[in-house]
């Protein structure tokens, strides 16, 4: 016994284990930021979801009749220079960013954890050469590589996402080969090996299933730098294409009108703020809740 | 320690090779035609030829990498097709600017974020803690070009307090090209009107570039410093009747900081990358700027230096970060 | 009287609620003399001395009681004014060696610091009285060994380190908790030896805090049993460990290999100590006493076996009440 858990009271006794969800739950609860980030987030995801019911808009509606429309009751966020109206456009690009970010991460993610197992399963030599090629991978500055293939492939939403997909997969594969190291060394795999199983349903069954809780935090916390990416690409004009209602993008036109029309790049930009704050949050809160050193 | 750097100076030889493969086989595989871009859609067909002779897109793919990478190990990194300049003269133009600008965000980020690490970390779970967090996570969620330009209307637009363009007034008498960094230039000439309208000029885009590793730093920082704080020493040494502050400083915050390094070491590699939007937003005349000028040229040669340069500094940063370990870490140096 | 703890009750918060780790306890502790607290890990001795120096971790809270330093209440000082008794007035030594000092500062920067905290020196004055007090703790080359990090020395050779830290000011009352525990026996005598002889040289009280009842036995001058924060027997060692009381304390001493045929097996105490937020209302030894009866389930009497040793224990015969006696202690 040292003496740190002996001030500690002896609680962990048998009678009185509570079970693990309860005991996150409580840290969970724990952090006010978490709370607000998390709360964010839903709001966003409804706010997505019910876009169409929400606003009696179209997103891509030209109006010129009412351009350049100050916030009002009609217009809560004003409209732009072809007189749409700007909530609509925005709980539209809502579903935009948070559509594409969760599927570029996902992917990534998938992509990541499948290459990362295999090279943590396999080890030795085939593992050393995938991980040197996420080393060289890793060293590039992501946007100037998202840059480079969005301008090369041409600029658009789809070869945005498919630049960012290839930005994050290297981060999977690390995290999902230094926890594919351990898991492989464990008993259950072990036995699976002397039962001859194949090594595809080894590590389809065994390894991916293990190293998957890691790899959501880590998820959660990329979803807000893929929003932001999407969005730097959309104002640099690569990724989205007008009249596509994305943040960045409407940004990168409304900030023209900013001095006499200033809801116009206003608004969005407070909705990429909010969208990346609210995965930030949560991802930290989480990154939290698995890493006891810091909450204790 | 020489173990250290000799695996280092291996991982540099392999990625220069690695990166400047990778960039080579992007240049030449996927569509977009840099011969075309120089003669433009309606150019004929002579013309182009020639000008794909001339860059030696006609030669097979292995003859052409073969050729770069005789030049790279001789200096010669190519000629930009967008500045009709030797890619690395380019790059020594602009390398400095963007050096000195992520030096200073560099500085920025550290100082704030140590601090705040520091206070959240002591001050744990209470409002200090969450607003220090809050403030440091808004960082990472804004987005440069917001940030940026929300700076230049007020500071510059409104209130008129610091230059939204550029290194130094365009009138002012600029510093002899020594290090090429405008601030330290200035001063080894003692030209103390152009050293402060340099600083001037890199407030603004290095507060906006450092905020965004601020949130990495604090993180880290706290982290660490709550695994120090927990550990038998620290009681030890209050129980000694050491006051905490002295104790925080002294004895927390030094073996807090040794794994900091690591993180701090990569935040300095994400900020030369990561210059780009800033130095556009601030027009700041520094590679990032460079390479996205050339993006838009679909100017491989010069795409591929800068990536080039920016993986080298990766693996030095790397090299910097293992010897600052046993500087700092007794236990390393047995 | 050096040190009294009068009636100390302290509990944990957590997320099992609240736990009461000490319940009631009182110590006093003379000008000099050495005191042992005996008890099981979990038994409340560390958060004693913790409380005492007022370090316990941010979920404690002293429910009631006082701790009296030469008639001052420690509990209601500001942490400045504890700042000021830590290491100066009180010091403490903790089990683990290995981990009590700094890893990256040299052993005499770590001790000067300490010195100068207590006392208006130079720095290079500071130093020199850092070797000084290494070679009160018997360490050979102490200019050499000054110059060492925490790492390049052994278990015990920190120990002394950690006491030498402890005894820098010098302090009147000396807390060590366990200070032996993490250490090959050999190198335990040593260190014992070495506590003794600085409390007699430098007049230094100490409270000693351990889980072993044979390392008590010719250490201490007094001795306290506590089982689940609550005293259960106390009184001169040589009365409690050749005449025990307290069922809980005859277990113990029953349950040491000392002067045993080998072959016979050791015994072990029935049952296991309760959890503490689920503490019995009667005698905290209940679950597990042997002698256990109807009136157990109400808090057991103080009976007196002589003018200072006790048991709380309602099957302790009461002798010799001297109720004068039972002021002084």
């Amino acid at each position: 016994m040292n003496t740190q858990t002996e001030t500690q009271p002896q609680t962990l006794t048998t009678t009185q284990t509570l079970s693990k969800q309860k005991i996150l739950w409580y840290r969970f609860k724990q952090n006010p930021l978490t709370l607000v980030g998390t709360g964010i987030l839903l709001m966003f995801i409804v706010l997505a979801i019910f876009a169409p019911l929400l606003t009696p808009y179209d997103p891509e509606m030209v109006n010129m009749s009412e351009r350049f429309e100050p916030p009002s009751s009609a217009h809560w966020f004003g409209t732009d220079e072809v007189g749409r109206d700007i909530l609509t456009r925005i709980l539209y690009g809502a579903r935009l960013s948070l559509g594409i970010g969760i599927t570029v991460v996902v992917i990534a993610g998938l992509i990541g954890s499948v290459i990362g197992a295999i090279a943590g399963y396999l080890g030795k030599a085939f593992g050393q050469f995938i991980m040197r090629m996420m080393d060289i991978m890793l060293a590039f500055p992501p946007l100037v590589l998202a840059m480079a293939l969005t301008a090369a492939l041409g600029p658009s939403l789809i070869n945005a996402m498919l630049a960012i997909v290839i930005v994050k997969i290297p981060v999977y594969v690390r995290l999902a080969r230094s926890e594919a190291l351990v898991v492989r060394e464990q008993l259950f795999v072990k036995a699976a090996e002397t039962f001859g199983l194949s090594k595809v349903w080894i590590i389809a069954r065994h390894i991916v299933p293990n190293v998957i809780s890691p790899i959501i935090v880590q998820v959660t916390i990329d979803l807000g730098e893929a929003i932001l990416l999407i969005a730097t690409l959309g104002f640099l004009g690569l990724g989205a294409q007008p009249p596509m209602p994305e943040w960045g993008a409407m940004i990168s036109t409304g900030w023209e009108f900013f001095l006499d029309q200033w809801w116009y790049p206003t608004f969005p930009g407070i909705a990429i703020f909010l969208a990346t704050l609210s995965f930030n949050l949560l991802g930290d809160g989480l990154r939290d809740l698995l890493d006891p050193k810091s909450t204790r | 320690m020489w173990p250290i750097i000799r695996n280092r100076l291996i991982m540099l030889v392999f990625v220069v090779f690695g990166v400047s493969f990778i960039t080579f086989l992007m240049s030449n595989v996927i569509p977009g035609d840099p011969a075309r871009m120089i003669v433009g859609p309606r150019g004929d067909q002579a013309t182009y030829q020639r000008i794909r002779e001339q860059l030696g897109l006609n030669d097979p793919l292995y003859v052409q990498y073969v050729d770069y990478m005789k030049g790279i190990f001789t200096g010669d990194l190519g000629t930009s097709i967008r500045t009709q300049q030797p890619v690395l003269d380019d790059l020594i133009t602009y390398f400095p600017a963007t050096l000195e600008l992520v030096i200073y965000a560099f500085l920025f980020a550290i100082f704030f974020g140590v601090m705040i690490g520091v206070i959240t970390a002591v001050k744990n779970n209470t409002k200090w803690d969450y607003i220090g967090r809050f403030f440091s996570i808004t960082g990472v969620s804004l987005p440069v070009f917001l940030s940026g330009l929300i700076f230049i209307i007020i500071f510059y637009g409104k209130l008129g307090w610091f230059p939204g363009s550029g290194r130094i007034d365009l009138f002012m008498e600029l510093p002899p090209r020594i290090t090429g960094l405008y601030t330290v230039d200035s001063l080894l000439v003692g030209n103390f009107e152009a050293f402060k309208n340099s600083l001037w000029h890199l407030i603004m885009p290095s507060i906006i570039l450092g905020y965004v590793q601020l949130s990495t730093i604090v993180r880290q920082v706290r982290s660490s410093m709550l695994d120090v704080l927990n550990q038998e020493y620290i009681r030890t040494a209050k129980a000694n009747g050491l006051s905490e502050w002295f104790l925080i400083i002294r004895y927390a915050l030094r073996n807090a900081l040794i794994p900091v390094i690591t993180v701090v070491g990569v935040s300095f590699g994400m900020l030369l990358g990561g210059a780009v939007v800033t130095e556009m937003i601030f027009n700041w005349p520094g590679m990032g700027k460079y390479v996205v000028e050339s993006i838009g040229f679909l100017d491989f040669p010069a795409i591929m230096g800068f990536t080039l340069l920016i993986s080298v500094g990766y693996v030095i940063i790397n090299l910097i970060v293992d010897l600052l370990y046993i500087v700092l870490d007794p236990r390393v140096r047995e | 009287m050096l040190l009294e703890i009068k009636e100390l009750s302290v509990s944990f918060e957590s997320i099992y609620g609240k736990s009461h780790v000490l319940d009631h306890v009182s110590i006093n502790i003379k000008k000099g003399e050495i005191i042992g607290v005996v008890g099981e890990s979990g038994s409340g001795k560390s958060v004693t001395a913790l409380a005492i120096i007022r370090l316990l971790h941010k979920n404690a809270s002293i429910d009631s009681g006082e701790i009296l330093y030469e008639n001052e209440n420690l509990l209601t000082k500001d942490e400045k004014e504890i700042q000021a008794i830590r290491g100066k007035k009180i010091g403490m030594v903790f089990q683990e060696p290995m981990t009590a000092l700094n890893p990256t500062m040299k052993i005499g920067k770590q001790l000067a610091n300490v010195i100068r905290k207590h006392r208006e020196v130079s720095k290079k004055e500071a130093h020199e009285l850092a070797i000084e007090t290494l070679k009160d703790v018997k360490i050979k080359d102490a200019e050499k060994v000054s110059e060492k990090y925490p790492f390049q020395l052994s278990g015990g050779m920190r120990q002394r380190v950690v006491i030498a830290l402890a005894m820098a000011a010098p302090p009147d009352l000396l807390i060590a908790d366990e200070p032996t525990t993490a250490l090959d026996v050999t190198v335990q005598n040593e260190i014992l030896k070495l506590m003794k002889s600085l409390s007699e040289k430098k007049g230094t009280s100490i409270l000693f805090i351990t889980h072993d009842l044979a390392v008590v036995g010719n250490f201490c001058d007094r001795v306290y049993v506590m089982y689940q924060g609550k005293i259960v027997e106390s009184g001169k060692t040589a009365d409690v460990l050749h005449k025990p009381e307290h069922p809980y304390t005859r277990a113990l001493i029953e349950s040491l290999p000392e002067g045993k045929n080998p072959d016979e097996p050791l015994k072990v105490i029935d049952g296991e100590p309760f959890v503490l937020n689920s503490r019995p209302t009667g005698c905290v030894f209940i679950a597990r006493c042997p002698l256990k009866t109807e009136q157990c389930s109400n808090v057991p009497p103080v009976r007196w076996r002589g003018t200072d040793h006790w048991a709380a224990c309602w099957e302790v015969e009461e002798n010799a009440g001297n109720p004068l006696a039972r002021k002084e202690i």
